[in-house]
């Protein structure tokens, strides 16, 4: 009869083992984050076998264990760590191997009564009365995934056969976490690379209607005074042949004024295509600031008289070295000042200034002419949009001066401030580093 | 933790009945609460008494004592092999005598692997896992067991 009832007792375990197996199978199988399937597992060990105080911990790397779920405790601990070797949780981790501590304040007395007062305990995330303790090592493919730990302030609260069960789910947490695991890396890999591949797409928009625009200044830009040289070419072989002397040194300075400007333009192509292409080299000498402010405004000083634009010029200190990439501040200059000219009104006034301190020379432009409204200024800072307007004596520009003018500066590390408004002109701060 | 039915411990009560075997009620005794008392006697009968940090539940007929600081016992037992052990439940008090015979000492091995990491465990919470290290384990044969005390 006894007999009987044992086996009769042991198909009623394997049933219900059997149930607990599925459940947990079913728990498990939902697509939910790692987060929340952590949180669902130790709500099932709650509710199934009444273990309150309980959390897992995953490796944060190869000495490390971080506390991602916990339940039952009064102070989570999320994000507490716990060395390899250290406890119950840090020795289960090292050795891949479940165990189970019984009446542990017992034992630390009888450790501190064999070995005397310690140097130092340490501080391990969990039940500060703890006298039951069962950690297990969930493992998939021999690789450490996680360590659940079950504690309880009862005397000898876990049982061998509860260990044993526990071990056989072990199994198939353990790799349901490892499964979620690699999904979440997966999704996470997915976004980063969309992520790029949008950065990506952008700048290679950007590139492409840069692209455009260097088509359009070609095409129409640069081809307006080809086709003007062509003609005076022919004029001045006309004049010469009419032998008209004075009309054909007439026109050969037109000419020279063309090319000149045709050279400018030139200039600036090239620079802002190595700017696109990235294949600035930045050669640090030491520069002599005043000398090439000097110099760029004698490319212009035609201009100027032109418009009768007035230029103060205090270069005081003098000289002004920094050290600096000599086409990088001749490229910002140029720019600059081309501004400054370009969009002054007649009979304007243009300001340069300089001011030494300890570790920048701060060059100011300022002039007093037409200003940038702020919605074109945003566009300018941000160097979102090439946008190319006409001076004040119809000037043609090519929106891509102050563009270049900013990576220029970002290579040797000078800073560029504007601040403009359409009533006050324009006054441009150029910060380089000595 | 009461979930499991305990047919494993109704197997094995009925085969105590037919054999000198360790209980299911002394397995809290074997849980380090209470220390156990190891005594072992010289060849020439001078006896040694001492505490044992761990008397591990190996099978039914076996235990397992953990080797840490016992130099006179282990002259002993190489002379004699019998132990007496003393075990006290922690709830109850109650207290048994068990005989036993020292069959051989293990470095390594699923028990001692078990037995070292309880013995770590416990001394890296106190900060003394590089003093307080598992030697080795001693495998005995249970040879009698006798109640000294039916506790409370």
């Amino acid at each position: 009869m006894e007999t009987e009832n044992t086996h009769d007792s042991i198909i009623a375990l394997e049933k219900r083992k059997t149930e607990i197996v599925r459940l947990i199978s079913i728990e498990l199988n939902k697509p939910v984050a790692l987060k929340e399937k952590l949180n669902n597992i130790l709500l099932f060990l709650d509710t199934i076998f009444g273990l309150k105080h309980t959390m897992l911990l995953l490796p944060a790397d190869e000495k490390h264990l971080t506390v991602f779920a916990s339940r039952g405790y009064e102070q989570k601990g999320l994000g507490a760590t716990i060395n390899f070797g250290e406890g119950v949780i840090g020795v289960v981790a090292n050795r891949k191997k479940k165990l189970r501590l019984n009446n542990i304040s017992w034992q630390k007395q009888y450790v501190h009564t064999a070995m005397g007062p310690s140097t130092h305990t340490i501080e391990i995330p969990g039940l500060e009365n703890a006298e039951s303790q069962v950690a297990i090592p969930l493992l998939a493919d021999e690789k450490l995934i996680a360590v659940l730990s079950a504690e309880s302030e009862d005397l000898n609260f876990f049982s061998t056969e509860d260990e044993e069960f526990l071990m056989t789910l072990s199994q198939i947490i353990g790799l349901s976490i490892q499964n979620t695991q690699i999904i979440e890396g997966l999704e996470a890999t997915v976004k980063e690379r969309t992520y790029h591949l949008e950065m990506q797409k952008q700048k290679l928009q950007h590139a492409n209607s840069s692209k455009d625009r260097l088509f359009s200044i070609i095409s129409h830009d640069l081809r307006s005074p080809v086709a003007a040289l062509q003609s005076v070419s022919k004029l001045m072989h006309h004049y010469m042949s009419a032998d008209d002397m004075p009309s054909a040194i007439k026109t050969a300075e037109r000419v020279a004024k063309s090319t000149q400007s045709l050279n400018v333009m030139l200039d600036k192509l090239l620079t802002w295509s190595l700017t696109q292409t990235g294949d600035i080299k930045i050669e640090k000498v030491p520069v002599d600031i005043t000398s090439l402010i000097k110099e760029v405004l004698g490319v212009y000083e035609d201009a100027m008289f032109s418009k009768n634009i007035a230029c103060n010029f205090d270069h005081q200190p003098c000289p002004c070295i920094v050290t600096a990439d000599m086409n990088a501040c001749f490229t910002i200059f140029h720019n600059i000042i081309s501004n400054a000219v370009k969009f002054s009104y007649n009979n304007g006034l243009i300001a340069i200034s300089m001011h030494l301190n300890d570790d920048y020379l701060n060059v100011i432009i300022a002039d007093n002419g037409t200003g940038i409204p702020k919605e074109k200024l945003d566009c300018i800072l941000t160097n979102s949009v090439n946008i190319s307007s006409k001076g004040t004596a119809n000037e043609k520009g090519t929106g891509i001066g102050l563009a270049a003018s900013f990576y220029m500066a970002k290579c040797i590390n000078a800073i560029i401030n504007i601040n403009s408004s359409p009533s006050s002109g324009t006054r441009v701060s150029v910060s380089l580093p000595i | 933790m009461m979930f499991l039915i305990r047919h494993q411990d109704k197997e094995r009560d009925l085969k105590l009945m037919h054999k000198m075997s360790i209980t299911k009620d002394m397995i809290p005794a074997m849980q380090s609460v209470v220390p156990s008392t190891m005594a072992t006697v010289s060849a020439d009968g001078v006896p040694n008494v001492t505490y044992v940090s761990q008397v591990f539940y190996v099978d039914d007929g076996h235990v397992a004592i953990s080797v840490q600081y016992m130099n006179k016992s282990w002259k002993n037992l190489s002379e004699n092999p019998n132990i007496t052990i003393i075990l006290t439940h922690p709830a109850t008090a109650k207290m048994w005598k068990m005989k036993l015979v020292f069959k051989e000492i293990k470095y390594d091995g699923p028990v001692f692997d078990n037995m070292d990491m309880q013995l770590t465990a416990i001394a890296s919470m106190c900060g003394m896992e590089e003093r307080f290290k598992l030697k080795a384990i001693l495998i005995c044969e249970v040879s009698d067991i006798k109640v000294l005390f039916d506790g409370n």
